[in-house]
C-alpha cells in the first residue's frame, strides 16, 4: 500500500487549470523527486497534499486515510512534514527554540502551559541536531544563520515532527556546491528509514538522490521511472532536459 | 553558546520581579495615603499594558480593543459596589434608575444582588467575550492591522452602547457607588494600604503568572505564530486555538484590572471604553518595551506618573508630548526602555566564562 497516493488530483482557478488529473504513488520508505520546469505544479502539488490549498477534484489518502479537505495542522499531525521553497524559520527565537517549537509532541495549548521540560533532553534532539550539523549554533537566533544554515535547520525542524512522510521543497536553491554537498548527505542518511518526496531543479542532486523520479509539465503527469530512464525519454528531453536542463546538467 | 547577557538569564529575571514587588511593598511606610492611591492606580494601568505586551509583544495580535474588557469589568464591579449599597427593602433601585423612569430594577443588575456572582460576572463576561471574538477573528485568519481595525470597531461601538443605554448605565454620568467594595468583612477604602497591597498583588500574580506562562512551551508557541503562523500551522499546532487563549487571557487580565479600578475609584463611566484609552495602555506597553513584562510595567508606571506630575503643567500640550515621545521610541527604541536595559547589560561581564574569554585575549578586546 503506498504511503502517499494522489487520485486525478486537479487544481483549477476559473479557467485555468494548475493541476489536472495528476496521479502518482510513493511507498513506503523511498524517495522520490518531483520534476519540472517552472509553472509544472509541483509547488501547488505540494500546497494541495499539505492542505494550503483545496482541490478542485480527485483526492488524496495518506497513510491509508483520505484527507482530501483536512486543515493543515490536521494534516501535519498525520505524520506530514514540509519544508518550504523559501526556508521558513522562526527567525526571532533560538536554533534551539526552533527546534523544539517543532517537537508537536502535545497539540493542547493547555498542555503546553504546563510544560516546561526540554526537548533537548530527548535522544531524537541530539539525533537531529548532529544530523542538520547545527550543535555550535544552538543558541543563535536564527535570523542570524547562513542561508545554507536557514535550510538545514528548517529540515531539522522538518524531522522534530517525526513524520511519517516528509516533503521537500528545493531544499538546496540557493546552496553553494559545498553546502549541497553536505545536503545530499543528510539526505543519504535519511533515506530508507524516511518516506520523502523532493522538489528539485538541480539535476547532478536529484541523480545523487532519487530512486523514482516523477516528471510534472503543465500540471500533468509527464513521465516517471529511474532517473537513467527518465534522461534519455524524449519527451522529457524536449520540455525539460532539452530546454533548461543543459544549463543545469552541465 | 547562550547568550552571555545577564538580561536573558531567567534566574535574574524572576530575582528581578522580586525585588521589585517587595520592594513596592514597603511604599505605604513612606508615602501619604493621597499618593498611594496614586501607586494604585499605576499598578492596575501596569496590568493593562503588560496585557498589552502579552498579547502584541508575545503573541503579534495589535489588539486595540483591550479597554473593552477593562470596561465590561468595571461596569460589572460598578454594579456589584452600587448594589451592595441598596437595600432590598427599603431602597432596591439604584437613583439613577428612578430618574431615568425605570420602576424595577432590569433584569440585568438582578444577579449583582450577590457580590460573589458579580465579581464573577465581572470577570467571565469579557473574557469570554474575547473567546468568542477571537475565535471569530483567528478562524477567519484575521492578521495584523485589521486585527487593530476590528478591536478598535469593536471597542466604539461597546462605548456607544454604555453611553446610549442610559437607564442601565447612566449613561455619560456613569456609575458612582457611594461606599468602598466591601467584601469578607473588609471594606476596600481607596486610600488604605489594604487596597494598595490589594492591587499590589492582583498585578504580581498578572505578571508572575504571564511570565510562568510565557516560559512555558506555550509561550514559545505563541511567539512561533508571532513570527510566522502560516509555518507553525505545518508544524501542526491549530494557530486560531492558540490565538483565542493568549487573547483570552489578556481579556482577563484587563478584566482584572477593571475590578480593581473601580474598587480605587468608586465610579465607573463610559470614559473607560474611549478609543484614547486603549490606544494609550498600548503606548505605555511600546514606551516600557513590549518585548518585556517587566518593562511595559515599567513603561505603565512612568508614562502615567509624569501624566500626574508634569502633565498637569503641559494641559492639552500633554497629549502632544506622549504622542511625539510614542515616534521617538518606534523610531529609536524598538524595543522601548526595556530595550535600553538590555543593550546596558550587554556590557556588564557576566561568570568567569566572559572575563577569560577577554583576559586570554588582550589585543582582540583592545582592537
Amino acid at each position: 500500500m503506498g504511503m502517499l497516493e494522489l487520485h486525478g488530483v486537479t487544481k483549477a482557478y476559473d479557467d485555468f487549470t494548475v493541476v489536472e488529473s495528476f496521479s502518482f504513488d510513493v511507498i513506503e520508505g523511498e524517495l522520490r523527486c518531483l520534476l519540472g520546469p517552472n509553472g509544472a505544479g509541483k509547488s501547488t502539488t505540494m500546497d494541495l497534499i499539505t492542505g494550503r490549498q483545496k482541490l478542485s477534484g480527485g483526492k488524496i489518502v495518506f497513510d491509508g486515510r483520505d484527507i482530501t479537505g483536512m486543515k493543515e495542522h490536521e494534516i501535519a499531525r498525520l505524520g506530514v512534514g514540509r519544508k518550504f521553497q523559501v526556508p521558513a524559520v522562526f527567525r526571532e527565537l533560538t536554533v534551539r527554540e526552533n527546534l523544539e517549537v517543532a517537537d508537536n509532541r502535545s497539540p493542547n495549548p493547555f498542555a503546553n502551559m504546563r510544560w516546561f521540560g526540554r526537548s533537548g533532553d530527548s535522544r531524537n534532539f541530539d539525533q537531529i541536531v548532529d544530523l542538520v550539523g547545527l550543535g555550535p549554533r544552538l543558541g543563535t537566533q536564527a535570523g542570524f544563520l547562513s542561508h545554507g544554515e536557514t535550510q538545514w535547520l528548517e529540515i531539522g525542524m522538518v524531522l522534530m515532527q517525526n513524520p511519517k512522510l516528509l516533503l521537500m521543497d528545493e531544499p538546496t536553491a540557493g546552496m553553494t556546491e559545498h553546502e549541497k554537498h553536505k545536503t545530499s548527505e543528510i539526505f543519504g542518511r535519511l533515506k530508507g528509514n524516511h518516506t520523502l518526496v523532493v522538489v528539485e531543479h538541480d539535476m547532478s542532486f536529484v541523480r545523487e538522490i532519487a530512486d523514482v523520479v516523477t516528471v510534472m509539465h503543465l500540471g500533468k503527469l509527464l513521465a516517471e521511472g529511474p532517473m537513467k530512464e527518465i534522461e534519455v525519454n524524449s519527451r522529457v528531453r524536449e520540455v525539460y532536459l532539452g530546454s533548461e536542463g543543459n544549463g543545469h546538467d552541465a | 553558546m547562550e547568550s552571555q547577557n545577564i538580561y536573558h538569564n531567567k534566574t535574574a529575571q524572576w530575582l528581578s520581579y522580586l525585588v521589585v514587588f517587595v520592594g513596592l511593598a514597603f511604599l505605604p511606610t513612606f508615602i501619604d495615603p493621597f499618593t498611594l492611591n496614586q501607586f494604585s492606580r499605576y499598578a492596575v494601568l501596569a496590568m493593562l499594558a503588560v496585557s498589552v505586551s502579552l498579547v502584541w509583544g508575545f503573541g503579534g495580535i495589535l489588539s486595540l480593543g483591550q479597554g473593552i474588557a477593562f470596561g465590561l469589568a468595571a461596569y460589572g464591579m460598578g454594579m456589584t459596589m452600587q448594589m451592595q449599597f441598596q437595600d432590598p427593602e427599603s431602597n432596591p433601585i439604584p437613583s439613577f434608575m428612578l430618574t431615568n423612569e425605570l420602576s424595577e430594577l432590569p433584569g440585568l443588575w438582578v444577579p449583582f444582588w450577590n457580590t460573589e456572582v458579580g465579581l464573577l460576572l465581572a470577570l467571565a463576561v469579557p473574557t469570554v467575550f474575547f473567546v468568542i471574538f477571537g475565535a471569530l477573528m483567528f478562524q477567519a485568519r484575521v492578521a495584523g492591522a485589521f486585527v487593530a481595525i476590528m478591536t478598535l470597531a469593536m471597542l466604539a461601538a461597546w462605548y456607544s452602547m454604555a453611553y446610549d443605554m442610559q437607564p442601565f448605565t447612566a449613561g455619560f454620568n456613569g456609575i458612582s457607588p457611594p461606599l468602598p467594595f466591601d467584601w469578607l468583612g473588609v471594606s476596600f477604602d481607596p486610600y488604605s494600604p489594604i487596597t494598595y497591597w490589594v492591587a499590589l498583588g492582583l498585578l504580581a500574580f498578572v505578571v508572575l503568572a504571564s511570565k510562568l506562562v510565557l516560559q512555558s512551551k506555550f509561550g514559545l508557541i505563541i511567539q512561533a505564530i508571532r513570527d510566522d503562523a502560516e509555518r507553525v500551522r505545518f508544524v501542526g499546532y491549530n494557530v486560531a486555538f492558540y490565538q483565542v487563549v493568549i487573547f483570552a487571557m489578556s481579556g482577563f487580565i484587563a478584566a482584572i484590572a477593571g475590578i480593581t479600578w473601580v474598587m480605587l475609584t468608586q465610579y465607573v463611566s463610559p470614559v473607560l471604553l474611549e478609543v484614547q484609552f486603549s490606544i494609550a495602555m498600548v503606548i505605555w506597553a511600546a514606551v516600557g518595551g513590549r518585548l518585556s513584562l517587566m518593562g511595559a510595567m515599567i513603561g505603565a508606571f512612568l508614562v502615567n506618573g509624569m501624566q500626574s506630575y508634569v502633565g498637569d503643567a503641559f494641559q492639552s500640550t500633554w497629549l502632544l508630548i506622549i504622542g511625539g515621545l510614542f515616534i521617538l521610541v518606534v523610531r529609536f527604541l524598538p524595543k522601548g526602555i526595556a530595550g535600553l536595559i538590555e543593550t546596558g547589560l550587554g556590557y556588564v561581564p557576566i561568570g568567569r566564562r566572559r572575563s577569560d574569554s577577554m583576559s586570554s585575549n588582550p589585543a582582540r578586546a583592545a582592537e
